[in-house]
């Protein structure tokens, strides 16, 4: 039975914008931005295009960030923002599917993507899947862009300047952009009050 | 709560990215990487340890260095192999290759790949690998199998990368370097590796263990303890062990701290045996699996936290030809 190794100090870890520059001459250290962010870029994708799709995007997402890395904003510290704005772009591809199974959330209240939501939604009392089958139609209703930057704020965590940075636009179009979005949002949500529902 | 919090409660619960899905994305970057890029020192080292770990499972990578140790587990141990015979095995000369046949498959949708590789017995010369997706688009409708190699043509191509159809991907497996580590090593170098206890200990010493403990700042990094790095090498070497040199494997991690034992656990094929598991923050559990006597490594399945196989590589054979492209009968 061999002795574990004594224990060495950590190495203080490459920032994002470190390893993507170091991967220009040495490609094979890509692959630790994708150790980094797979789980986070599959999760965003797999929320607004279901797992399936998401499988494939991610893999896109990477590739494609690779085939740019050159192109990587060396300020830009953390690589999330950036790995999203390729996601985002990739997902306008299926905008038009995007938004068909919005409007078929809407209308049966069972979510084509993923399906517990339906389940747990019931669960959660009717008013809780009614709330969720209008903020579905909302999002239907919204345009392209604004649907991406209420969800690469809301469901990608993303700041405005990250959004506006992985956007490729001025923090005030996604200031305004996100105004829009949320007074759809707050219209769809008109009948209902949500933290009266929250408590159901 | 306002508009905003009500959407982000919004299909919070979506499946996470499953292994074969992570397997699959990552080996579609690990050949673009491989394909870019000036031919500098170490790349050979990683496209072959990427083009063994297609073929054996995943090859990950780590940042930083460091150690941990996991608790005690469980007193569950097997009671290890009956001895170190090594039956019919057959053990290669130095001019011949080591062909692995494995397959690689995961119960979520998605295809599964049939890999064959052809890897020279002393590491010499450069070996291959050929890896075939199974999906219904990628079925020739003649047969309804996989397009798998046929004859001397297999995997003897100089063509690498990814076919036209999508459907298959080849790589040569450049000459062995000793820096990669033990990970690539040919037959006739893990030949050299002891056939005791102090097996262990060699393979944890080897250069090609790469153990993070701490996360990227923001950056949600994976923790890779030494028991998950080791294991990732133990992925790629266990399916081109000796015998003498697996059996003492089979011995020392039935004895082996932090490790959790599964036994009568089967593979994707329902072969049953004894399996050794480590968590591994990236992947899940990864379980190595033998044969109930050690004598047989019979592939490895990556398990979920409620203990549900995600993905599984089955070794399916091993045996020894006399050129790249050979198929046994």
């Amino acid at each position: 039975m061999a002795e574990p190794r004594a224990a060495v100090p950590d190495a203080r870890p490459e920032t994002d914008a470190a390893i993507v520059a170091r991967s220009r001459t040495e490609p094979e250290r890509f692959g630790e931005i994708y150790d980094r962010y797979a789980d986070a870029v599959h999760r965003y994708l797999a929320r607004r295009a279901g797992p399936a799709l998401a499988d494939d995007l991610t893999a896109e997402t990477f590739l494609a960030a690779f085939r740019g890395r050159h192109g990587y904003d060396p300020q830009a510290e953390r690589a999330l923002p950036w790995l999203y704005g390729i996601a985002t772009n990739l997902l306008r591809r299926h905008a038009r599917a995007e938004r068909a199974q919005y409007r078929a959330w809407a209308r049966t209240g069972a979510d084509p993507v993923v399906a517990d939501n339906h389940a747990d939604a019931v669960a959660a009392g009717v008013t809780a899947e009614a709330t969720v089958r209008r903020l579905a139609g909302a999002l239907a209703g919204l345009t392209a862009r604004e649907r991406d930057v209420l969800l690469l704020v809301v469901w990608g965590a993303l700041t405005y300047e990250e959004t506006a940075a992985a956007l490729d636009v001025p923090v005030g179009t996604v200031r305004s952009r996100l105004n829009r979005a949320r007074r759809r949002l707050r219209d769809a949500l008109g009948g209902i009050d949500p933290s009266e529902e929250s408590q159901t | 709560m306002n508009e905003l919090d009500e959407l982000a409660r919004v299909r919070a619960g979506v499946a996470p990215m499953s292994a074969h899905a992570r397997n699959a994305a990552r080996l579609r970057l690990a050949d673009a990487m491989a394909g870019e890029g000036p031919r500098i020192l170490h790349r050979p080292v990683e496209r072959r340890r990427l083009a063994i770990g297609l073929a054996f499972g995943v090859t990950l990578t780590a940042t930083a260095a460091g150690a941990l140790v996991l608790p005690r587990p469980g007193t569950d141990r097997p009671s290890g192999a009956a001895g170190s015979e090594s039956g019919s095995e057959q053990v290669p000369r130095p001019d011949q290759y080591v062909f692995t046949e494995t397959r690689n498959s995961s119960p979520t949708p998605g295809p599964d790949y049939h890999v064959w590789s052809w890897m020279a017995a002393d590491g010499t010369r450069p070996g291959r690998v050929r890896s075939v997706k199974e999906s219904p688009s990628c079925r020739p409708a003649s047969s309804g199998s996989p397009a798998a190699p046929s004859g001397a043509a297999a995997g003897a191509s100089t063509k690498a990368g990814w076919s036209r159809d999508g459907c298959s991907w080849e790589d040569e497996l450049p000459v062995y370097d000793p820096k990669a580590g033990l990970a690539s090593a040919p037959y006739t170098v893990l030949a050299q590796l002891p056939t005791d206890p102090s097996l262990l200990a060699a393979l944890q010493a080897d250069p090609s263990i790469r153990v993070s403990t701490s996360k990227a700042p923001g950056a949600g990094g994976p923790v890779v303890t030494r028991e998950a790095a080791l294991w990732e090498v133990l992925r790629s070497l266990a399916g081109r062990l000796p015998a003498a040199q697996r059996v003492a494997l089979f011995r020392a991690l039935s004895a082996m701290r932090g490790v959790s034992i599964h036994s009568g656990i089967a593979d994707a094929i329902g072969r049953k045996g004894v399996g050794f598991g480590v968590d591994d923050e990236r992947l899940g559990r990864v379980v190595l699996i033998f044969d109930q006597n050690g004598l047989r490594y019979l592939g490895e399945a990556i398990l979920d936290h409620d203990g549900r196989t995600q993905y599984s590589g089955t070794l399916l054979r091993t045996v020894v030809v006399d050129r790249i492209g050979q198929l046994p009968s």
